[in-house]
């Protein structure tokens, strides 16, 4: 049984016009957990009360079973934190932030943030101006992985990135969390990351966590049809959620329970894109102006 | 501390902030008010804020490990390092007009002001601690925003400034004490400097458990 590396607890913060209610979930050892939920739902906020950026109302963080807050300096050298990519000192070369950035912690690798640079193909000698966004966010993670970090909070760490480049981050995120048991918690609107890398989902939805269990799990209780569209006369057009119709075909979800009554279609695994805007949008059915 | 004041100054003391920082040099210039050379102390103090605003530095250090509040401490030594900077750097410029350029001007260069002294450097001290006593707290009531904080600080200091060379030029019997070497103006002298100190780190550390107290209530 893995260990659990960090809790959170009722965590609870309240905004005029938003609020985090009874947040709580845990990360295990060498696990990845995709934070995911509509823009505004409070993923950042979130990882924000966890690193004590933001004072939540109330709850508990623990880290290795102890306070988070009483034990902050340690628990932070320990976690690496990146919100998208580096886009702070545009005028500064790379190596002087990461020189910087390696006094804070005890445990930084020189040799292995050399090798992730050579890894991300980035030259420490250019400026942060002379990044592109991608290679900002490369060069976030590789101050964020330098310093040996038990647990990764990452939001947003693969926006910007070309497909090229996020499949090497998705790599290097596998990588870690079975070779270094790294724990991984990254937020995305890339929906499809996760179904490449994460082992765990954590959905939030206006502010409150709505599901949190494994990717199979989450899948489990639909499957993804499509067929000819001209065979929806034939079918109950209701039993299907999300039904989408597009040059002649149709595709939706339907609950697992009920695929008896779809024998003649195509069934198959649903993405977490598509259960995601199940959940977002509901039954909202939409047609093509096609 | 020492990695806080590093990071501060590998990527927060800017080029125009070290010019500032020369500009005490100006404290040579015959027939002017040795006070006014440190209000570009001041000023690059003021610069240094929305500076790290433009480059993002809260949301750099606030990703370290660290405490909320050693965010306000890194600035705090900061502005330290900037103000023993100017201070260091004005004090050959200081002796060479005490002992060249004066002498060489004669009369023509005299009139009654704080003059180069123990007592100006008191001053200075105390007014550069009190100055990150007024701008500190208030900025990290709203670290995103330097306006108000900047202005208010600049001009209470300018006043105080004024305030303080007026005295001098008002009282010349003031003038003629603090800069004469007679046994008890001596010992003015290194009272002045001891309290300066003393109130520089006062209000030094009030600055900061101030600023902290108000970091710790926002959310960055």
């Amino acid at each position: 049984m893995p260990q659990t590396i960090l809790e959170v607890c009722n965590l609870n913060k309240n905004y005029p016009n938003f609020s985090l209610k009874d947040v709580s979930f845990s990360l295990k050892e060498g696990t990845i957990y995709g934070f995911i939920g509509r823009n505004g739902a409070g993923k950042t906020t979130t990882l924000k009360c966890i690193y004590n950026l933001v004072q939540s109302d109330s709850g508990e963080i623990l880290y290795l079973d102890e306070d988070f807050q009483k034990n902050e300096i340690q628990a932070k050298n320990e976690i690496g934190l990146l919100f998208g990519g580096v886009d702070y000192y545009p005028n500064q070369k790379a190596k002087t932030i990461a020189k910087v950035t390696s006094t804070f912690y005890e445990t930084w690798d020189e040799e292995l943030y050399l090798k992730l640079l050579k890894f991300f193909d980035l030259d420490q000698e250019k400026k942060i101006k002379q990044f592109s966004n991608g290679m900002k966010v490369k060069f976030g993670l590789t101050l964020a992985l330098s310093h040996g970090a038990k647990v990764l909070l990452l939001d947003e760490p693969t926006s910007g990135l070309d497909p090229v480049s996020r499949d090497e981050v998705l790599d290097c995120f596998l990588k870690i969390a079975q070779l270094k048991k790294t724990t991984i918690l990254f937020s995305t609107h890339v929906i499809s990351d996760l179904d490449k890398c994460a082992d765990e989902i954590i959905y939030i939805k206006e502010g409150q966590i709505y599901q949190n269990s494994s990717v199979s799990k989450f899948k489990s209780e639909y499957l993804h049809i499509e067929g000819a569209a001209e065979l929806l006369d034939k079918i109950d057009k209701n039993m299907i959620n999300r039904l989408f119709i597009h040059q002649g075909k149709f595709s939706g979800l339907i609950m697992k329970n009920d695929q008896s009554n779809f024998s003649n279609f195509v069934l198959q695994e649903p993405t977490l894109e598509e259960l995601m805007l199940n959940i977002e949008r509901g039954n909202e059915n939409e047609e093509t102006p096609f | 501390m020492k990695k806080l004041l590093f990071k501060e100054l590998r990527l927060c003391l800017t080029p125009q902030v070290i010019t500032f920082i020369c500009l005490s040099a100006l404290i040579a210039i015959p027939s002017w008010p040795a006070l006014t050379s440190f209000i570009y102390t001041f000023m690059a103090l003021v610069i240094i804020f929305p500076v790290a605003i433009a480059n993002r530095d809260i949301e750099y250090t606030s990703l370290l490990p660290i405490r909320k509040i050693d965010i306000v401490k890194g600035k705090v030594l900061l502005a330290i390092f900037i103000e023993l900077s100017s201070i260091v750097v004005s004090v050959p410029f200081a002796l060479l007009k005490f002992f060249l350029i004066s002498p060489a001007l004669g009369e023509a260069s005299q009139y009654p002001d704080l003059g180069i002294n123990l007592v100006l450097y008191g001053i200075v001290l105390a007014m550069c601690g009190f100055f990150n006593l007024l701008f500190i707290p208030m900025y990290y009531k709203n670290p995103f925003k330097t306006a108000k904080s900047q202005l208010l600080s600049t001009f209470i200091i300018l006043i105080l400034t004024m305030a303080v060379a007026a005295v001098f030029m008002v009282f010349p019997s003031a003038s003629a004490f603090v800069n004469s070497f007679s046994g008890l103006a001596l010992i003015i002298q290194f009272v002045s400097l001891g309290a300066g100190i003393g109130l520089f780190v006062l209000f030094n550390v009030l600055a900061f458990h101030l600023g902290a107290k108000k970091i710790k209530s926002i959310d960055l």
